[in-house]
């Protein structure tokens, strides 16, 4: 039920056009978008921000040491798509303050992006940088790299995202409880299908049915 | 041939085997240490005959088995018309008399039953004689290769072993080799394949088409001896396999049965040629379809005949897709493999963090899908998957990740629950990156494959980063390999999802590509898991010798080149392969260089610097096949101004003798955007030549056989210029083709030249030359 009512939230904003619009973007025939010469690049949009909590510890593998987590923030952020636009050489790391953002969806169309973020229990929206860093390989990235990496963004002025009118910043939600990762993906996937929804196969490929034992 | 004749030939041979031999108590006569013996033409076989030191000794042989009442004494030989008697000289002092005897590459002699005695001048004896037991020596027939394709030029044919359905199929005949054959009109048979066993069980010949076909052969050379022997006609239903085969016999004497004197393609395990229907078609499977996950990054597409509890054990291949790909996008290769009755799962891949997650997470699908056999599709597929054979496939960041998931296994870096690096037969990479250097992403000796498209424009293969440069993984592989590059195809082609993500001229969309894929990857995952014969033709082949019947031939931007070496676990003589002995003066085996060529080089396969602009300086320009972390190397040298010039390899004594060795296998390229590459852009030829030491040269342009070495892709960007990496294509020329209407004596060779220039084949050229070899069937 939880779930129905935040995504219902974030489809009425969308609906409304206070989020950032969508962007039609044709996929390159002639290959990837180019990138800035220069990263850190500012201007991503936070649209909507769910704290949840995991019963089973998951692993971020974004990141070379592979911490694990059990809390963190589902954030829907608005993207440039051209630095989002997926390829097989490296991409701009997605950072979210001091940490790495799993992203589940390529929202390389849409210019959405739905963003996993292990926390410590506590996310400041209004004042934690969330930036593009230099390209490479997400789980190459250490503590070293994402503290030169977030000093290079508030250097060029990136204090915060930019946040929509409309921005949920789920201060005042309370965090949805999963038993583990899979489950939270899942639950994602409803916020893939409203921010992102062409990416039908990723959606359904999330939604495959579970087998137990 | 008269009996007599022949058994004196064979007398003769075995005559000529005791010569360099010491000549020997009691008489025995054993054959390899038993009173019988079966061996081919082209054997050794071991005689031993006892008796008393310092007699004189003679073999006695004949075709009769006797025995002879000989002076009150019952002798085990018949004394026939056939009877030859061989003096072997004094018995040894040990009273042993001992010699390898080689029967003679005669076919005449296949069938024959050879009754021999061993005879003893014992003076001590009463009549002079001491006769030994008697002894068998049953000579088979020899398995030659009779199914051709005629060809153009010399060596005007061409023995193959797959035949696309539809297209005729040849008989050749070097008289030079069977003699016989000369004025004689015969039957050729093309029957059902039998093994050893079943034609030595019944050798009676019944025709599938019908009845034989009557050929009278001359005794003037090859091409006049190369017949059309079906049109076209033959079944090629294999059901869910491919290649029906098909004995070829010829029937020398018009007795309906093999016999004495006949001639045989096929007597062997494998059937002496095979006919192949359309690759690129279903196969007559249906296919289920299913989607289910195990949970994170679990989600597996699954692909499966539906009658599969009818069907035995199945092979599995694996499919990890690539960064922004997904998982549901490869049903052009699930359908089809499972149509032919093997299983394919696709699965969910962690590609965007990097290659690491992408290798676990096809070792965890992997180990996730052995492991719950029971309850995936509520366990119709338990017991009926082989997951001792494995294959997996990857795509761009996933096809980087399962070299590095096989490196992980090899490492127990990532210890799976249900298998091991034993259970992973093949590993292939379509567009792979490189992100990670040769010790960490490297298969080692697993047999390895690689799909790269030309107009890929995001792994793009431009030197400008190692990332991009797929051919790299290719070289790291150290057993096997195989390679298949396809000229305008982008890199989202090869997946059925979003994008097509290409740049450069004459591009090859998706269902083209497709149909490529559906054509090849069969009878690749056939050759490697199911050990099928004539799939390894479509895999060496040159495009243009040999294709999938559905290939696109329509589209003239359609342009295909095939790589391939052998393992050296199959057996082959490396004569140089450019990674030792680096002086341009000898090769890795040891012999010496020499050659007129210009400007040759050996080096590593490592573009110098991040771009294909032409370069004097740079005689590496445009090839990727190695990184700084790599060694794969090659020579690369040039020619033009009219002259022939040549490149010259001795053979040392190892390989001099090439009797056992099937092919000779290299591959070439040609250099892109050389001024020398870009004056005539089209198929470059030049000739191979072995030479023996009896002064005998045998010569074959590589044009011969429909290809040659295909000009670059023409794109541009990477620098300036036009002409993207250098692509290599192997040659394979079966060995025997050289002795063609020719003495060259294969068992005594002394050189392979490669000769260039006008004389030779094409005018002027810039070539990238590597893995020279003898290689197996």
């Amino acid at each position: 039920m939880k779930t129905k009512i935040i995504t219902s939230l974030v489809a009425v904003l969308a609906l409304a056009g206070l989020g950032v619009a969508l962007k039609p973007v044709l996929f390159a025939e002639d290959g990837p978008p180019a990138l800035p010469a220069v990263l850190p690049v500012a201007g991503v949009e936070l649209l909507h921000v769910q704290p949840f909590e995991l019963g089973t510890p998951a692993t971020h593998l974004w990141r070379a040491d592979q911490p694990k987590y059990t809390t963190g923030v589902l954030l829907v952020v608005g993207v440039d798509p051209d630095l989002a636009h997926p390829r097989q050489t490296a991409e701009p790391v997605l950072y979210v303050g001091n940490q790495t953002a799993e992203r589940l969806n390529a929202g390389s169309m849409s210019g959405r992006l739905v963003l996993v973020v292990p926390t410590d229990g506590t996310f400041d929206a209004a004042n934690t940088p969330i930036f593009f860093g230099d390209a490479q390989l997400p789980e190459s990235v250490d503590a070293q790299t994402i503290a030169r990496q977030l000093d290079l963004a508030r250097d060029a002025g990136i204090s915060g995202p930019v946040l929509a009118a409309s921005t949920d910043t789920g201060l005042g939600n309370d965090p949805v409880a999963f038993d583990n990762d899979y489950q939270l993906r899942v639950f994602a996937s409803d916020l893939i299908e409203l921010h992102s929804p062409d990416e039908v196969d990723l959606i359904s490929g999330l939604r495959a049915t579970l087998l137990t034992r | 041939m008269n009996p007599t004749v022949l058994l004196g030939r064979a007398a003769v041979a075995l005559l000529a085997s005791t010569l360099l031999v010491p000549s020997a108590q009691a008489s025995d006569l054993t054959l390899d240490g038993q009173n019988t013996a079966l061996v081919s033409p082209g054997d050794t076989v071991q005689v031993s005959i006892t008796g008393t030191p310092g007699a004189e000794v003679f073999l006695a042989l004949d075709l009769d088995a006797g025995p002879t009442n000989l002076f009150g004494m019952s002798v085990p030989l018949g004394f026939s018309a056939a009877f030859v008697s061989i003096p072997l000289g004094p018995m040894p002092g040990t009273g042993v008399l001992t010699f390898p005897a080689t029967i003679p590459l005669d076919d005449e002699l296949s069938g024959l039953d050879i009754f021999l005695l061993g005879v003893v001048a014992d003076a001590a004896k009463a009549k002079d004689y001491d006769y030994s037991n008697g002894a068998t020596l049953s000579i088979d027939r020899r398995d030659l290769e009779l199914a051709s394709r005629p060809l153009a030029s010399y060596p005007h044919a061409e023995f193959v072993r797959a035949f696309n359905e539809g297209t005729p199929v040849s008989i050749a005949i070097d008289p030079a080799k069977q003699a016989a054959l000369s004025g004689v009109t015969a039957d050729v048979y093309i029957t059902s394949p039998k093994d050893v066993t079943g034609w030595l069980a019944d050798g009676t010949l019944i025709d599938v088409r019908g009845a034989p076909t009557s050929i009278t052969f001359s005794g003037t050379d090859i091409a006049s001896n190369t017949f059309t022997v079906d049109a076209g006609t033959l079944s090629a239903d294999a059901g869910a396999s491919m290649g029906v085969g098909y004995d070829m016999v010829v029937d020398t004497n018009g007795s309906g049965t093999l016999d004495q004197g006949d001639l045989i393609d096929g007597y062997s395990n494998e059937a002496g040629f095979y006919v192949v229907h359309d690759l690129t078609q279903p196969g007559p499977y249906a296919v289920t379809e299913a989607l289910y996950s195990g949970g994170n990054f679990l989600g597996q597409n699954l692909f499966y005949p539906s009658n599969i509890s009818e069907l035995g054990v199945l092979k599995l291949l694996v499919v990890s897709h690539g960064n922004g790909h997904n998982y549901q996008w490869y049903d052009h290769i699930g359908n089809h493999l499972a149509s032919y009755g093997f299983v394919v799962m696709s699965h969910q891949n962690n590609t965007v963090p990097g290659i690491e997650t992408s290798s676990t997470t096809t070792l965890t699908n992997t180990d996730y899908f052995i492991g719950n056999l029971d309850i995936i599709e509520g366990g119709v597929l338990d017991g009926h998957v082989d997951t001792d054979n494995i294959a997996w496939i990857g795509h761009s960041r996933g096809g980087e990740g399962v070299v590095r998931a096989y490196r992980r296994l090899l490492t127990d870096d990532f210890i799976p629950a249900n298998y091991d690096e034993d259970n992973i037969t093949f590993v292939s990479s379509i567009a792979p990156t490189v992100f990670f250097n040769n010790a960490t992403s490297n298969s080692g000796d697993v047999d390895y494959h690689i799909w790269v498209g030309g107009a890929d424009s995001d792994v793009s293969g431009c030197s400008s980063s190692n990332v991009t440069q797929s051919f790299q993984l290719f070289g790291r592989a150290t057993e096997r390999r195989q390679g298949i590059s396809l000229h305008g195809a982008g890199h989202g082609v090869f997946h059925n999802g979003n994008g097509i993500f290409a740049a450069g001229p004459c591009q090859v969309n998706r269902t083209d590509t497709h149909t490529i894929m559906r054509g090849y990857i069969l009878p690749l995952m056939e050759h490697h898991l199911r050990g099928n014969v004539p799939a390894e033709d479509f895999l060496w082949r040159q495009w243009e010798s040999l294709r999938p019947i559905g290939a696109p031939d329509f589209n003239p931007c359609v342009v295909v080149d095939l790589q391939y070496r052998e393992s050296s676990a199959v057996g082959k003589f490396v004569i140089d392969d450019f990674e030792s002995n680096t002086g341009l003066g000898t090769s890795s085996s040891g012999g010496t260089v020499t050659g007129t060529v210009l400007d040759r080089q050996e080096n590593r396969w490592d573009d110098p610097d991040t771009n294909f602009t032409f370069s004097a300086t740079e005689p590496f320009n445009g090839f990727t096949y190695a990184g700084n972390t790599d060694s794969e190397s090659g020579t690369a040298f040039e020619w033009n101004g009219g002259a022939e010039r040549t490149l010259v390899f001795n053979l040392v004594t190892a390989a001099t003798d090439a009797t056992n060795w099937s092919y000779l296998s290299f591959r070439a390229a040609q250099a892109t955007r050389d001024p020398l590459t870009t004056a005539v852009l089209g198929d470059l030829s030049f000739t191979v030549q072995l030479d023996d030491r009896n002064g005998v040269s045998s010569a074959i342009n590589i044009g011969a056989y429909g290809g040659g070495i295909e000009e670059p892709y023409q794109r541009s960007g990477c620098g300036t210029g036009t002409g993207w990496a250098s692509e290599f294509e192997t040659i394979k020329i079966r060995l025997t083709d050289f002795t063609h209407d020719s003495d060259l004596e294969l068992s005594n060779l002394k050189s392979i030249t490669f000769r260039f220039g006008p004389t030779a084949g094409s005018n002027e050229g810039r070539l990238g030359f590597d893995d020279l070899e003898f290689t197996t069937e």
